[in-house]
């Protein structure tokens, strides 16, 4: 695989990671036995809106660019297929990891959690999708 | 306990039923601004939120209002106060008696605590569903068969326990409110549309929809061919039924105080508010034909004249809504004259609105909290929110005191679940962020007593020492 290649079953395994973590955060603070009932949605879709933007940072900056702000699934769909087919590029275009940190932790934070989670989070997603375009 | 059953709006928001208090996660953004906000929003039909977490925001106050109207307004909330009031003293009595105890008797008083435990779960009105007692269940099982046209099966009943009542009413309340809203921009129409697991009742998982669409087969089912070609007949069919699921549910939940019961004139079977609800679709039902006032009952939320409609066709003569408030109210009213617990004053004063306004009472949405006047207290991911309503209100004093109240409650309750259930103890003022001395242990939750703070602000480890339960 090219260094900045992703394929579906990458985006699928590091959604599912983030997702759990994310989920966790939210039934947290109060342990509450139905928490979990519908948070599978909530907590997959703010996953998919800070997993695509770091992925496009790690392929280009012109897809950062167009999709670091998702709001809706159709944006999403088109981050997720323009990234599936995005060519190669250098090195030097892509996003810098401090960027994607800082920018990413923001987004979750605004999405409800706080900045040592967000970054903690952040951070260990973006040594994953690191270590998998160093593959 | 009544005190640790929890109605879900998934990852968002729950409510402690008993508690007073919904409560919301860290994927919702509730501040103090939230209520006057959503309230301009609703009474000009706009949609304003331009992010997700708005959008679950709006749609998750709105549904834990309901539950939390639910408890403060009817007769189910009353009744299982009352039930939740005896059994908190006596809870806590027994185990500081079993403290003081030798070893040997341990295993004595154990027991006890199951059998309360049985005792409890047999005299509350709202458990949820894992909670029925078999007993219970068949019994709902056996009414409804009885009068039905069709038999009914054990898989059946779902939609009638109170769980899935008290659901499809919020569900469908949030839904109710959701298509007033005529003005939003693109963006935000596209949110709504990708979260409509969260407000819409056809969609929404089995929990809040299992009433909503089985009572659709009354209300819609014999009008399902005319949808397609005339798609105003469905508009209308919609609103129909989801005003008169609403309004079905709130008679349902007009629960009779004991005293009605202690003299045997009801019996309890009867009153199980998920077969009261199948007593009045079927009444609904069986009327000849829509009559004339039917429209207008709607509009006006006329719960006393739909009441009225109905009872001829019922197979049981229930006591009437009007009637069962103003027993409340009188129960209520009694207690206050020795009792100046702001909680009982709250329930009072919703019990005599209903017979005086019940209209204003039918719908729980948020604008019913400026013509009822009752408080609205939230727990949020960052702390306690509480909003007043009336001129007595005003008095900053009052905010205290009902502030305290409440959290006493809260405090017993979860002392009393600690001690029934042996389940770990998380203090309600560290959950409410109100506590400056607050450690994780406190929020997080404690196997016995000792990570609480050695601090006299501690008001639990101060209050269960003094009490001989530390």
């Amino acid at each position: 695989m090219h260094s900045t290649e992703f394929t579906d079953a990458d985006i699928q395994l590091l959604h599912a990671d983030l997702e759990k973590s994310i989920s966790a955060e939210f039934a947290r603070p109060s342990g509450a036995e139905g928490l979990k009932l519908v948070g599978t949605l909530v907590a997959g879709f703010i996953a998919t809106k800070v997993l695509l933007p770091v992925l496009c940072g790690f392929t280009s900056r012109f897809l950062y660019d167009r999709y670091k702000d998702i709001q809706v699934t159709s944006q999403a769909e088109r981050a997720r297929e323009d990234l599936l087919t995005a060519k190669p590029i250098n090195d030097s275009d892509r996003v810098a990891s401090e960027v994607l940190e800082r920018e990413m932790t923001e987004k979750l934070m605004q999405d409800g959690l706080n900045e040592h989670r967000a970054r903690t989070i952040v951070i260990d997603l973006i040594r994953k999708v690191e270590d998998k375009s160093q593959h | 306990m009544a005190f640790r059953f929890q109605l879900n709006a998934g990852v968002l928001a729950h409510y402690r039923w008993g508690s007073l208090l919904p409560r919301f996660g860290l994927a919702v953004d509730i501040h103090k601004r939230s209520l006057p906000e959503f309230l301009a929003c609703v009474s000009r039909e706009i949609g304003s939120w331009r992010t997700e977490i708005a959008f679950r925001t709006y749609v998750a106050f709105q549904h834990e209002v309901v539950h939390y109207l639910q408890d403060v307004t009817t007769g189910i909330g009353h009744w299982d106060f009352l039930v939740m009031r005896k059994w908190i003293p006596m809870i806590l009595g027994e185990a500081r008696v079993a403290r003081q105890s030798p070893r040997s008797l341990r295993s004595y008083f154990t027991k006890r605590r199951y059998g309360n435990e049985e005792r409890i779960l047999d005299e509350l009105v709202y458990l949820p569903t894992n909670k029925l007692s078999r007993t219970r269940q068949s019994a709902l099982l056996k009414n409804l068969n009885l009068g039905a046209t069709a038999k009914v099966r054990p898989r059946d009943v779902r939609p009638y326990y109170i769980e899935s009542l008290l659901e499809a009413e919020a569900a469908t309340t949030v839904f109710l409110k959701w298509r007033e809203v005529k003005k939003s921009t693109g963006l935000g129409w596209e949110i709504a549309a990708q979260h409509r697991e969260l407000y819409d009742p056809w969609v929404m998982p089995s929990i809040y929809k299992t009433l909503y669409l089985d009572f659709a087969q009354v209300t819609m089912g014999h009008l399902k061919d005319r949808f397609q070609k005339e798609p105003n007949i469905f508009e209308a069919a919609l609103l129909m039924h989801n005003l008169l699921l609403m309004m079905l549910v709130e008679l349902s939940c007009a629960y009779p105080p004991p005293k009605m019961f202690d003299e045997g004139a009801f019996s309890r079977a009867d009153y199980e508010p998920g077969l009261k609800f199948a007593r009045l679709a079927r009444a609904y039902h069986r009327l000849p034909d829509q009559p004339e006032p039917f429209l207008d009952i709607f509009f006006k939320s006329d719960i006393n004249r739909l009441e009225e409609l109905l009872s001829p066709y019922m197979e049981y003569q229930y006591l009437p809504y009007k009637k069962v408030y103003e027993q409340w109210a009188a129960v209520f009213a009694q207690m206050s004259e020795t009792d100046d617990d702001r909680i009982l004053q709250m329930r009072k004063n919703a019990a005599i609105e209903k017979t005086l306004k019940p209209e204003r009472m039918i719908k729980k949405t948020l604008a019913s909290f400026l013509d009822h006047g009752l408080r609205l207290p939230l727990c949020t991911g960052k702390g306690y929110v509480g909003y007043a309503f009336t001129f007595e209100d005003l008095n900053p004093d009052e905010d205290k005191i009902f502030f305290v109240d409440l959290q006493r409650h809260n405090r017993d309750a979860a002392l009393a679940d600690y001690f029934m259930t042996g389940r770990n103890f998380v203090c309600p003022l560290a959950e409410n962020q109100v506590c400056e001395i607050a450690t994780s242990h406190c929020s997080n939750g404690m196997a016995n007593f000792k990570p609480l703070p050695k601090d006299r602000r501690c008001s639990i480890r101060v209050g269960l020492t003094d009490s001989g339960l530390l």
